[in-house]
């Protein structure tokens, strides 16, 4: 028998190997992003809007961190069952907001009567205000696929009063209250409409998830107004 | 049977690793010099964030100005604030610090889309601090604000 000479395995390839493995990971590899909570302040304005009562949900807080909310003691986590119940209640209920009911021909019937009306007074910013958030209020009934909603008026808000000495740390609960409720109804919602996909899995970067996104703002959309800081007792 | 012959082989020349070297310094400088660190954590006061339940993930790739509020470490003074790199001592000293902020192409370009106000505070600073601050941003037209915390297990 020959002896056979052992063959060297040639390993030229294994630095293409490694550095497609580095760049793999190099691209792949996400740090950690920092969590943060979001607010956008208000423009600076001289008009003082006029709110109708029952259409504002009061949060307060006082120098002692003490919750109010609609003007009585309450504790931290009612916070969020009384957000909930200001998106979310029977129609007529006493002290609450009442819907408007979007569909398909209210909006169309809407953003015709409102395009006439800018026709002829095309400065009119109310108008141009209102026709923007009919506009996408369609869109909203659009993606749900043509089934109305109802949702909050425009000038429903929540409110949220802070006393001067009030500690950071509340003021951030509070909004982290009000987004627990906020996300809680987004949630049923969006598992109720888009096959139950819970609403902090879809992506804004996928066009048609960003869709779905905007439609579900429209029906529970975020307003909260911040009043100016004075003492609270 | 000449085709399976085990005579001469030729033996195969092997491959030259002498340009490997080039190719690591090559991938190392070019990410060397396309990593941005955005966060600059320069910072001079003790801060003791506040822990939520619903937080968001803060965007990448913006442009921000940072915002701290707190006590200098080992005193119990006053709360200060610190804009960037440096203490503030008069509220008016943010608005001139973001209008001349502004006056930069790089961050008038995304003022009102990725421009951020990141508050870093400590849990027990008054309201009214982050309130002036928040008029100086307002004078500023800078209003998109976020406020960095820890995310409550």
């Amino acid at each position: 028998m020959a002896k056979r000479e052992v063959e060297e395995i040639n390993a030229g390839s294994m630095a293409d190997i490694a550095f497609l493995l580095l760049i793999f990971f190099l691209i792949t590899t996400t740090m950690n992003l920092p969590q943060v909570q979001e607010e956008r302040l208000p423009q600076k304005s001289d008009v003082e809007f006029l709110l109708n009562e029952k259409n504002v949900l009061q949060i307060m807080a006082n120098k002692n961190d003490k919750i109010g909310i609609e003007g009585e003691f309450a504790e931290m986590e009612d916070i969020k069952d009384a957000v909930i119940k200001f998106y979310q209640h029977d129609d007529g209920a006493r002290n609450l907001p009442s819907y408007i009911e979007v569909d398909k021909a209210t909006c169309e019937d809407t953003i015709e009567s409102l395009e006439a009306a800018l026709a002829v007074y095309p400065d009119a910013a109310l108008f141009k205000i209102e026709l923007d958030a009919w506009t996408r209020r369609l869109d909203a009934v659009n993606a749900f696929g043509g089934t109305g909603f109802k949702t909050l008026p425009n000038n429903a808000t929540i409110s949220i009063q802070m006393d001067n000495s009030t500690k950071y740390e509340t003021y951030m609960k509070v909004l982290d209250q009000i987004m627990l409720g906020l996300n809680h109804l987004r949630d049923s919602l969006c598992k109720d409409k888009f096959q139950g996909i819970p609403f902090s899995k879809l992506n804004d970067k996928v066009e048609s998830d960003k869709q779905k996104i905007s439609a579900i703002r429209q029906v529970y959309p975020k307003k909260i107004m911040k009043e100016k800081n004075r003492s609270v007792q | 049977m000449s085709k399976f012959s085990k005579g001469k082989k030729k033996k195969e020349p092997g491959i030259s690793t002498a340009a490997l070297p080039d190719i690591v310094f090559m991938l190392l400088f070019f990410f060397m010099v396309t990593t941005v660190f955005k966060e600059k954590e320069t910072n001079k006061l003790e801060i003791d964030k506040v822990a939520i339940k619903e937080t968001i993930d803060l965007e990448k790739n913006i442009k921000a100005s940072y915002f701290w509020i707190g006590r200098v470490p080992g005193t119990l003074d006053d709360f200060r604030v610190q804009l960037d790199d440096d203490l503030i001592n008069d509220y008016e000293e943010i608005r001139n610090y973001l209008i001349k902020l502004r006056k930069n192409p790089e961050y008038s370009q995304v003022w009102d889309s990725r421009f951020f106000n990141v508050f870093k505070v400590d849990k027990k600073t008054e309201m009214r601090i982050v309130k002036k601050v928040q008029d100086e941003l307002k004078e500023a037209e800078a209003f998109k604000v976020v406020y960095s915390v820890n995310k409550e297990k």
